[in-house]
Parts: structure tokens; C-alpha cells; sequence
């Protein structure tokens, strides 16, 4: 096999090098191996089939691979073998993982590893991230967690695909990338005030809805917690004007009617929607002032799913099903959750509108983000704990996703 | 002998002699050597200042040419020369208009290793000092200040620069020291305070700034520092989004002499520029501002008030009365600020734009007047027809034309030519449903903008070598009525010659941008869809944003079920194929130039370039195209330049099957520039979008000379434009090679999914992908390369 996972690392000299390697409980990779190799056809889902082909071969409790550090290309599943000798071969004590996998995350360095226990109805998996030493990476990395948020979510996660709020560790600051202006920069007026830290607080929430019953595109929201609430708005505002000037879109006043449940005294959120662009499928976004975060969704319609105006439960996304009762919304603390029920209804929903068919199966009902222990480590390593909910074996081949159901396709859930 | 010389006193003496004269010799050669030295530099910089004395600012640069050396050296003289030396050059530099070269070199100077003790006079200083701050180098901006104090002796140099500089790097301690001062009733100068609030204020940090700035300008502040107070106290309440706060401190402020008419230029400029209160009502109060206005100390107030309000009414839809006020506003004050007419026009353009619906088919009239009899005036097809349709034509038999037709939703585009062919006015109208449009030709002489060498456009490709390659050019974004109206034109020799020598057809791309028109393209068999490859899409699409660079999202390829690509295909055999799809201006990136086979070996084609100046024989060949090199078409230019010099490289060096390269700065070109080809006017052509299609045009002719007859050569793009803002589906393509029928057309529309199953099938390649409606230009194409040579093995 040469596959994704036998990319070793080929690091700068002084740095660490990663080597990839497996090595655990033969039961538990294996359940992780069928799960991977459940995903999709492609080349991890593959390279994840060919070990578990392999790891079958061997009667043994504890197995292991393991590529020398510095190989551009490995052959993992050629490599697998019995844990035979040394401490790998044990069986792990009781608060000890009983497998890990890591590897070189580029070829310039950083490195990955995964970590767990046994993998049944819901675990938890612990993913390391290092960054590599000064490659363009490292920058990626600066939208990698520093904090959770306090408090509980501004955006409505009720039939969200995904929802994440963090305050990234890098801040959110277009503005302070060093050299000339780039091209996109004077296009789109990326290195204007409203992406800096004089105005934005760092804070960040978004959220993913699965496209409405006949739609193109995915629901994309976000929240940008800010300093001083009006210096932003007036700051949005001549970005508008600035932007304005490069790309002939023409801007509507908008004002968010407040929820169904809310108070009336509640002041209405005033904010500005631009149409006319058609650029992308359905792209018509608007932004609103909500206390202090300026809330942007892709069209209006996804602004106030975003906002709990809209009515969510009404529409094409889902119903309070009994999905969504088993996997409550974003709890106080996490960072992230992925609900692959709703993954799924978008993506049939993408390939009906495409006369195409859904590549992807999802194996877990959901997952679950949180930054584990400190935030980060001397190297400028993110440990964040990754908790798989609703273990199944692994679904059918990816291809035979079910058409969407009566229910689904008539909004009334799953 | 040698023992009597030995001993011989005066040989001894002599000898000493001599060694003292060869020892004072070689000490006045030295200073000789220093003194000349020391007079060559005096000399180079008088040479610098004199230069300048003499308005012969390009000679003055050339002297001081190598700087940081004569610096040195003048340094090494004294101060005052490495200063006046600076200042000279400095000086000859803002003459050219390169001020920012000029403060850029000053600043490096204040921080040059050879400039330890130098003190520049302050302007000079300051200049240094506020291009580091500008450049975000706040720091080396306080070491300067430092070097300065100690080479000058002068510990309180430039005082509040150096808090600015600090203020950037450590506020919160400069912040408190200030505030500590204060409580310590230490007095501190007013500026000093200012700037450290001004700073505050610039950090989005108002409640510090009030708190900095204390309750009050005390009772003996000169009228100037009560000013400054609370022109930064209303600032600071307006930036934490209180009227109420901003209120308050103009009132004060008028207490204490603020005039009428400035107490309402600042309220309406401070409500409207922070957003305090509704549109409406920003609109009253900068209204409100306007009476009285020529009464106002400082004249700017009235332009900021003036633009502010402009830019308010527009984004509120209130073009037409925007319009009026900023035409008064250049009447009375010459200037608005941050504004043009030519925005304004456009925005009022898009606005109509909406009414579009009701356009597309409510009849209009357009006039044309100024005509002479014989004028043939060319006309934008009409509304229905196809997007590859000529321009329709009318002979003009008086002074006038009179055109009944569907108002439509697109700009049309007009162009006479005289009796004797010669094009005397172009430009854009709008038709309005109902209404009658009028267009008064100013009649232009338009030899001048002929090319000033024609250049030659070869007549077939040369003779077949019995070896298939196919060249796909995709031009991004490149819009078949664009093309028609250049084509009428004659000003794309190249494309109007593909057009007779192939076939062209107009293709559909659904959805029409970029990232999805390429997956069908390079993995034509693809059959599944999802978020996780709408992602990878979008990571395509930001890719070509220069500071992107690369797809954000490329890791998702590990997931994304692995369909066999067209590149894959035809290099897995003895054929080779080149990707240039994705090389936006950085061919060193991935997957740009990923050169696959034979035998499905990958690797990067070296040799290729992202980009290059355009040569003079290229600039000349296009009138007006050296305005465009400095401007942001500039740079596009030249990484169109580079990506068609690949082409042209690999075309030549003869060993690569498939190529296939985008354009995409054409794009970004689009998007910049559409605005002014939409704006009702005569243009006369002058505009840098079309001059960038006749640059690509003028390449492609290079293209065409380096095919031959068996080779097939498709021109296509991957989406057409609408506007500036807007993509259309239907796309441009026209193909040259054999068994392509010379002047055909294709009657239905393709679709851009079937081109990657077209181009296989050109090289031998049967698959089972989309075909798009190819299957009728597949055939000829395939017999004519079973007659060609050797058949390739399908890999």
C-alpha cells in the first residue's frame, strides 16, 4: 500500500521527527480501522480497509506498525505486525489508552496522534496537534482553539450540522498579516479596520444547516463577538462602502423581526443585507448586530434559522426528532459538534440538486469537541478530546446512502 | 667587510633614515588616500544637491544611486553630510513622486548599523519614525528615537512619537503611566495626553480614552486644548455608540464657543460615520449641516459632512438625490471624499437592475442621433438571441436611428462604423421599458486606437506531424458577448480566425464558477456530491485569492472518493498531460503543473513561470495598455503573460499530449473592471477589460502558430460574466483541429460537463463520463486521430 496515512514527515533540520506508527489493542483498532474504512471510497477510507485486511490476518491481542521516521512513503499495512516484545506488547492498565496512532502531519513537520480506549456506544479520543516550525501550517494553526466561550451560544443549534464557537488562539485579525496588500486584500478589502482586533474580540461562532428540501447550497452562519458594539457596525458599514466601490452589489436595509418567544420590548436588530451578487448558489448575506457580535448568514433566510427567527422546526432541516433528543445541542464548554444525521440530509440534499448521489457514510450519530487539559503546550501543541457518540458498526458502503426519506423531504424530521 | 658595515655608525643613521621617510611617506599617503576619499564623498553629495538646485531630480537619484554605501561613507565624514546627503536625495525622490521610497529608505537609514550616532535633523527624523509606525514596526520606530536621543544629546526628542510607538507595543503600561501621572496631579503637556488618547481611540478603546482625557479641559485651557478636548471626548463617546454621550459633549462644548454650524457638522458627521442612529435619521441630521455651511472654520467639515451624507442617501437607494449632491458638492467644493460620479452611476445602473424581470421584455426605444447617412450602426443582439450571436446591423440614411426592441437586462452595446469602415463611437446604453433612450454619437477620429503594429495573425496551423495533442486554453470568465462585441470591432484577429478555422458552440456551466466547473472538468466521472466536496470546491475557489495561495482544504481529498481523473487517464498510458488548470500566477504550488505519464508517473513540470513583465513590442501593440501596467490590471497582465508563456513552452518543447491551462487573472480582471463596459456612455473602447481580451487575443495567436493540423486546439472558458458581480452560465468555446468544421457551429448548447469525455476521447480515451452534448463533435474528432499515427494505449 501507498497510501495518505504513509506520508512520513521530511522535517527541517532541529526538528522533531514524526514517525507514523499504530500500535494498541487489536479488538479496538480494528472497530476504529471498520469505522474509517466505512467513511467513503477514498484514499484514507482505503488505506484504513487495507490495515484492517492485514490486522485480521494476525491472531494476536495487541498489534503494531511502524514506518521510520524521515519516509516519504510507507507501506503501514505491510508493517503490521504482533506486539511481540517490549512494554507495547502488555495489555494497558486501567486508566491507560489501549491504542494510538500518530504520524507527521506535513512534510515540512508537525505531527498528529490519536488516542483512545475501547470504541463502544460513545468514547472519547484524544487528538494532539503539533504545529510544524514556521511553515505557511503554522498560520492555520492560529485558527485552532485557545478558549472555549463562556456562556451559552448566541446561534440557534437547533438543526445544525455543525456549530462551533471558540475564541481562536491567534485572535481574528485579517489586518495583521505582514507585507504589501495582496490582490484579494485590495479586492476585497481584507486589510480594512473591520477585521482587526480593534474591533473584533476573537470570539467566534458558527453554524452549518443542512440546504432546504430542493436548495443548492448549505446554510453558513457566524458570529463575531466585538469590542465596542456600534464602532463596529460603523466599521461594517464603510467596509460596505469600501467594498461597495470595487463590486457594484446593492445593499438593503435589514431588520431582524425578534423571535416568536421574545419579549417586545426587545429592541429589533438592524443590519444590512446585499443582493444582486450571484457569485455562489444562494449567496446573498446579510449581517446584523446582535448585542455584541455581528451576525453574518449566507442569505437572509439563513440569518434568521441563525437568529431563531425563523421558525427551524417549520422548514425542510428537521424536526425536534428523537435524533436531536439524543444529541442535545452544544454544551457549555465545548467547541465543537457535528451532527452527522444532518451531515447526511445535506449532503442528499446537495447531490439531489446535482442529479448526483451522496459519497460519504457516517458511521457515529454525532461528535463532540473540547479542549483537553491546557490549551496549549510549550510547542504550540492543541490537545482537544474528541467524543464519538452513537457507535454503530460500520454502516454500508459508501454510495448506498438511502434516498431522503418521505419525512425528511416533507421537513417534518427524520 | 660585514663586520665593519655592521659597525659603521653612519650606515646606522641611514638606515634609520630611511625607514623614518618610508614610514612618514606611507602615513601621508594614507591621509592623502583619505583626504581624496573624503573630498570624492563631499564631492557625491554636493554632486546629489546640486543636482536637486537644479531640478535635475533623475540625475540626483543616479548619483546617490548606491545609497546605503555613500550614506556610509558620508557618514564617515560627518553627520551633517550623511544628513544633507539624505535630505538631497530625499528630496529629489518626493520631486519623482516616489515620496514613500524616500521614507522608506529614511526609516532603514534611522536603523542602518553604519547609522549609530547619526541624528538627522527632526523632519527627517520624524519622517524615519513615522514610516516604521506606518510599516507596523512600532518598535524599531522607539529604537530609532532612542539612537536619535543619543547621538543628539537630546533626551526628550520626539516625545510623542515615541509613545505612539510605545502605545502600539505595550498601551496598557503607557496607558497607566499616564493615568498614574495624572492622579499623581503631575501636570503632562496636553499633547502628550492627546496622543495617548488619540491612540486609545484608534485601539477601539473609548472607555479609556474618557478616562484618560478626565472630566473637564481645565478653566485656564487655552481655546485651542479645550478644542482638541472635546473634539476627542465626542469622538470617544460616539465610538461606544452613545448620541446620547456625543450630545452631551457638544453642548459643552458650545458653552464654550463652539460655533452653530460646527456643533451640527459634527453631530450629523458623528452619528452618520459611527452609526449612532438610524439611516433616516443620519440623513436629517447631515442634512441639517448643509445650511450654513460656508461659514464653517475648517472647510473639510463641510466636505466630510458632504460625503458622508452622499454615501449614505446611495446605499439607502436615494441615488438619484446622491447624484444631485454630489454633483452641487463638486460645484461648491471641488472634492468629495472617498467618492466618484462614476460609482454613483453605476450603483443607480444595479438599481434599475432590479426592475430586471420587467425589462426583459417590455419593449423601449432607442435613438441614435449624430449619424451621417451611409453610418452603420451595430447593435448588441437582443434579448432571446444566443449568447454567441453577431451584432445585429443597421444603415443609417439620415442623421438618426430609431430601434424598437425588448428593453432586456443586460447593457447594450453600440458601434459605428462610417461609409469607409472606419469606427467612429462606441459605447453602453440602458434601455428602459417604455421609454425612449437616446444615444448622440460625438463622432471620433479612432485611427488612434489601432493598434500601432497589426499583428500578424497566421492563416491555419502548420503542417500535421501525424501525432494528436490536445490545447485547452480556458480563459476564466470569458464572456461570448464580450468576444462578439470585440469581434465587431476587429479587434480579436486571433479569436475571429478560430471562429472561421473551427467550430464554436456555447457551453453551459451550472453552477457557474470556477471550482465546479473545473471538478467536472478534471474528474468528469464523478458521480457522488456532498458537503465534504462542496468544501474542497470552495477551498478551489479561495485558492486563487494570492494570499491563499493553495486550497485551506486539501486534507478533505483524503476523504473524497477517488475518481479517476482526465489528467490520470491519459497519462497512465504511454501519453503525457499537463495540468496548468489550477496555476494561479504560482505554478510551484501542488497540483499546478503536475505532469502525469507516461506510464501514470507524476511529477512537476519545471521550467514554467507565474508570471513576467509584459515586453515592450506587447504593450505597443495595444494602445493604452501602459495605463493598465500601473494599475491592478497590471499585475494581471503579466500573470496572464506567464501562464500563456507555459503553454507556449510546453506546446514547443513538443513532448506533452495534453495542456491545459487557465488564465484566471482573467477573472479577477473582470470583477475589477466590468463596471465601466456596463456604464451608459461612449467609451470609444478605452477601457482596460477589453483591452485585456485583445492581450489574450493577441497570444492566442501565438498558440494557433505553435499547434499543427493534427493537433486540437479548444479556446474555452469556464463561465461567462454578467456584470462585475454576476457569472453567467453560458460560457465561450470554440475548437480548432481536424475533422472540426471550419465556420460550424454547435445548434445546442453544450454543457461543460462533457468536455473532460471529449478531450479523452480526442486522444483515444473511450470513458463512461458525461457527455454534454460533445457527441457531436467527438466523432469526427476520433477518426481524424485513428488516421493520425500510432493509436495510444489506454491505460
Amino acid at each position: 500500500m501507498s497510501s495518505s496515512l504513509g506520508v512520513a514527515s521530511c522535517s527541517r533540520l532541529g526538528e522533531e521527527v514524526a514517525s507514523l506508527e499504530l500500535v494498541g489493542s487489536k479488538p479496538d483498532l480494528e472497530r476504529l480501522l471498520r469505522l474509517c474504512a466505512a467513511v467513503s471510497k477514498g484514499p484514507l477510507p482505503r488505506a484504513c480497509g487495507e490495515l484492517l485486511a492485514a490486522s485480521e490476518g494476525l491472531a494476536c491481542p495487541r498489534i503494531e506498525a511502524r514506518c521510520a521516521p524521515g519516509r516519504m512513503h510507507c507501506d503501514l499495512a505491510a508493517a503490521l505486525r504482533c506486539a511481540v516484545d517490549g512494554p507495547q506488547a502488555e495489555e494497558p492498565g486501567p486508566d491507560e489508552d489501549s491504542w494510538r496512532m500518530s504520524g507527521p502531519l506535513t512534510t515540512e513537520g508537525g505531527s498528529w496522534s490519536l488516542r483512545g480506549g475501547s470504541l463502544e456506544g460513545q468514547a472519547d479520543v484524544l487528538l494532539e496537534l503539533t504545529p510544524p516550525a514556521g511553515s505557511g501550517l503554522r498560520r492555520a494553526f492560529d485558527w485552532l482553539p485557545q478558549t472555549p466561550l463562556p456562556g451559552e451560544p448566541r446561534l440557534a443549534g437547533a438543526g445544525a450540522a455543525a456549530h462551533l464557537r471558540w475564541r481562536p488562539r491567534g485572535g481574528i485579525d485579517l489586518t495583521a498579516r505582514s507585507g504589501e496588500p495582496s490582490m484579494a486584500d485590495r479586492l476585497y478589502g481584507l486589510r480594512n479596520e473591520l477585521f482587526s482586533q480593534a474591533v473584533l474580540d476573537g470570539s467566534l461562532e458558527a453554524v452549518l444547516y443542512p440546504p432546504r428540501q430542493g436548495g443548492e447550497f448549505p446554510g453558513l452562519a457566524a458570529a463575531l463577538g466585538v469590542r465596542v458594539p456600534s464602532a463596529a457596525v460603523a466599521a461594517m458599514e464603510r467596509y460596505l462602502d469600501d467594498v461597495q466601490r470595487q463590486w457594484p452589489f446593492t445593499r438593503q436595509p435589514y431588520t431582524a423581526s425578534t423571535a416568536p418567544s421574545a419579549n417586545d420590548a426587545e429592541p429589533a436588530r438592524r443590519g444590512t443585507c446585499l443582493v444582486g451578487l450571484r457569485v455562489l448558489p444562494e449567496l446573498a448575506p446579510c449581517y446584523v448586530l446582535d448585542d455584541d457580535a455581528l451576525v453574518l448568514g449566507w442569505n437572509r433566510d439563513v440569518l434568521e434559522r441563525a437568529l431563531a427567527v425563523a421558525d427551524v422546526t417549520a422548514t425542510a432541516t428537521v424536526a425536534a426528532s428523537a435524533t436531536e433528543q439524543a444529541s442535545p445541542l452544544l454544551a457549555s464548554g465545548e467547541l465543537a459538534r457535528l451532527d452527522f444525521a444532518l451531515w447526511e440530509l445535506a449532503d442528499r440534499r446537495l447531490a439531489a440538486a446535482r442529479q448526483r448521489r451522496p459519497g460519504l457514510s457516517y458511521p457515529l450519530r454525532d461528535l463532540r469537541v473540547s479542549l483537553d487539559g491546557a490549551t496549549t503546550g510549550s510547542r504550540g501543541e492543541v490537545r482537544l478530546r474528541l467524543r464519538l457518540g452513537g457507535l454503530s458498526d460500520a454502516s454500508p458502503p459508501a454510495g448506498s446512502a438511502p434516498a431522503e426519506t418521505a419525512a425528511a423531504a416533507a421537513g417534518g424530521g427524520r | 667587510m660585514s663586520e665593519a658595515a655592521t659597525n659603521d655608525p653612519s650606515r646606522g643613521r641611514l638606515v634609520l633614515r630611511v625607514v623614518l621617510l618610508v614610514l612618514l611617506l606611507a602615513v601621508a599617503a594614507v591621509l592623502a588616500v583619505r583626504a581624496v576619499r573624503q573630498v570624492r564623498t563631499l564631492a557625491a553629495v554636493d554632486e546629489v544637491c546640486e543636482a536637486v538646485g537644479a531640478a535635475d531630480y533623475d540625475a540626483a537619484v543616479e548619483a546617490s544611486g548606491e545609497m546605503e554605501r555613500l550614506f556610509a561613507a558620508s557618514l564617515k565624514r560627518s553627520s551633517d553630510a550623511a544628513s544633507r546627503l539624505v535630505e538631497c536625495r530625499c528630496a529629489a525622490l518626493s520631486a519623482r513622486g516616489e515620496e514613500l521610497q524616500c521614507r522608506r529608505e529614511v526609516a532603514e537609514l534611522l536603523l542602518d548599523e553604519h547609522g549609530v550616532g547619526w541624528a538627522p535633523q527632526r523632519p527627517l527624523l520624524v519622517t524615519g519614525v513615522d514610516q516604521l509606525l506606518a510599516d507596523e514596526r512600532p518598535r524599531e520606530a522607539w529604537r530609532a528615537i532612542q539612537r536619535a536621543r543619543q547621538a543628539s544629546g537630546s533626551p526628550d526628542l520626539l516625545r510623542e512619537l515615541e509613545l505612539v510607538a510605545r502605545l502600539r507595543f505595550e498601551p496598557e503600561e503607557v496607558a497607566r503611566q499616564v493615568t498614574a501621572a495624572r492622579q499623581r496631579g503631575e501636570a503632562l503637556p496636553p499633547e502628550i495626553v492627546y496622543t495617548v488618547v488619540a491612540e486609545s481611540l484608534s485601539g477601539s478603546r473609548p472607555e479609556e480614552a474618557i478616562e484618560l482625557l478626565g472630566p473637564a479641559p481645565g478653566a485656564e485651557a487655552s481655546a485651542e486644548v479645550v478644542d482638541r478636548w472635546y473634539a476627542l471626548r465626542s469622538g470617544a463617546e460616539a465610538q461606544r455608540g452613545s448620541l446620547q454621550g456625543v450630545v452631551g459633549a457638544l453642548d459643552a462644548w458650545r458653552r464654550r464657543g463652539l460655533g452653530e454650524e460646527e456643533y451640527r457638522a459634527r453631530l450629523g458627521l458623528l452619528a452618520g460615520n459611527w452609526w449612532l442612529t438610524s439611516s433616516e435619521r443620519q440623513i436629517e441630521l447631515l442634512t441639517a449641516a448643509l445650511p450654513g455651511e460656508e461659514r464653517l472654520e475648517d472647510p473639510d467639515l463641510a466636505v466630510l459632512v458632504r460625503s458622508r451624507l452622499v454615501r449614505i442617501l446611495a446605499s439607502q437607494g436615494q441615488l438619484e438625490r446622491a447624484l444631485r449632491l454630489y454633483d452641487d458638492s463638486i460645484e461648491r467644493h471641488g472634492r468629495l471624499v472617498g467618492l466618484d460620479r462614476e460609482e454613483l452611476v453605476r450603483l443607480r445602473l444595479e438599481s434599475r437592475d432590479e426592475r430586471a424581470g420587467e425589462r426583459a421584455t417590455s419593449s423601449a426605444t432607442l435613438v441614435v442621433d449624430g449619424l451621417r447617412g451611409g453610418d452603420r450602426l451595430r447593435l448588441s443582439p437582443p434579448p432571446g438571441a444566443a449568447a454567441d450571436a453577431e451584432l445585429s446591423e443597421l444603415v443609417a440614411r439620415g442623421s438618426s436611428l430609431v430601434v424598437e426592441r425588448p428593453a432586456g437586462e443586460r447593457p447594450l452595446w453600440w458601434l459605428v462604423r462610417d461609409a469607409e469602415n472606419r469606427i467612429v463611437g462606441r459605447g453602453t446604453v440602458w434601455l428602459t421599458p417604455g421609454a425612449r433612450s437616446t444615444v448622440v454619437l460625438e463622432r471620433r477620429d479612432q485611427a488612434a486606437s489601432a493598434p500601432h503594429t497589426e499583428p500578424a495573425v497566421p492563416a491555419r496551423p502548420t503542417a500535421g506531424d501525424g501525432r494528436r495533442r490536445v490545447v485547452l486554453v480556458l480563459l476564466d470568465s470569458a464572456d461570448w458577448r464580450i468576444v462578439r462585441y470585440l469581434l465587431a470591432a476587429d479587434e480579436v484577429p486571433v479569436l475571429a480566425r478560430l471562429l472561421e478555422l473551427g467550430t464554436r458552440a456555447v457551453m453551459l456551466s451550472d453552477p457557474p464558477y470556477t471550482a465546479a466547473a473545473l471538478a467536472k472538468l478534471i474528474s468528469p466521472g464523478a458521480d457522488t456530491f456532498g458537503l465534504v466536496e462542496l468544501f474542497h470546491q470552495l477551498g478551489q475557489e479561495v485558492e486563487a485569492l494570492d494570499f491563499v495561495g493553495r486550497n485551506p482544504v486539501s486534507f478533505l481529498e483524503a476523504l473524497l472518493p477517488g475518481n479517476q481523473n482526465l489528467f490520470e487517464v491519459v497519462g497512465a498510458g504511454e501519453r503525457q498531460a499537463l495540468n496548468l488548470l489550477q496555476a494561479v500566477g504560482a505554478v510551484s504550488e501542488e497540483r499546478n503543473a503536475t505532469l502525469i505519464g507516461p506510464g501514470g508517473e507524476r511529477r512537476v513540470q519545471g521550467g514554467l513561470q507565474g508570471t513576467r513583465q509584459l515586453t515592450a513590442e506587447e504593450i505597443a501593440a495595444i494602445p493604452g495598455l501602459e495605463r493598465d501596467l500601473e494599475s491592478d490590471s497590471g499585475r494581471h497582465l503579466g500573470e496572464a503573460a506567464g501562464e500563456l508563456d507555459n503553454v507556449l513552452a510546453v506546446l514547443r518543447g513538443g513532448e506533452v499530449d495534453l495542456i491545459a491551462a487557465r488564465v484566471a487573472s482573467l477573472d479577477l480582471v473582470t470583477h475589477a473592471t466590468f463596471g465601466p463596459l456596463a456604464e451608459e456612455g461612449q467609451h470609444d473602447g478605452d477601457l482596460a477589460l477589453l483591452r485585456f481580451y485583445r492581450y489574450l487575443d493577441l497570444r492566442l495567436g501565438e498558440v494557433l502558430r505553435a499547434i499543427d493540423a493534427d493537433d486540437l486546439l479548444v479556446v474555452a472558458s469556464d463561465h461567462g460574466a454578467r456584470t462585475s458581480f454576476e457569472h453567467d452560465e453560458e460560457s465561450l468555446f470554440v475548437a480548432v483541429g481536424p475533422g472540426l468544421a471550419g465556420g460550424g457551429r454547435v445548434e445546442e448548447d453544450l454543457s461543460i460537463d462533457g468536455m473532460g469525455w471529449w478531450i479523452a476521447r480526442a486522444l483515444g480515451f473511450e470513458r463512461d463520463w458525461p457527455r454534454g452534448g460533445f457527441e457531436s463533435l467527438a466523432g469526427a474528432a476520433a477518426a481524424e486521430l485513428s488516421r493520425g499515427g500510432a493509436e495510444p494505449s489506454d491505460g
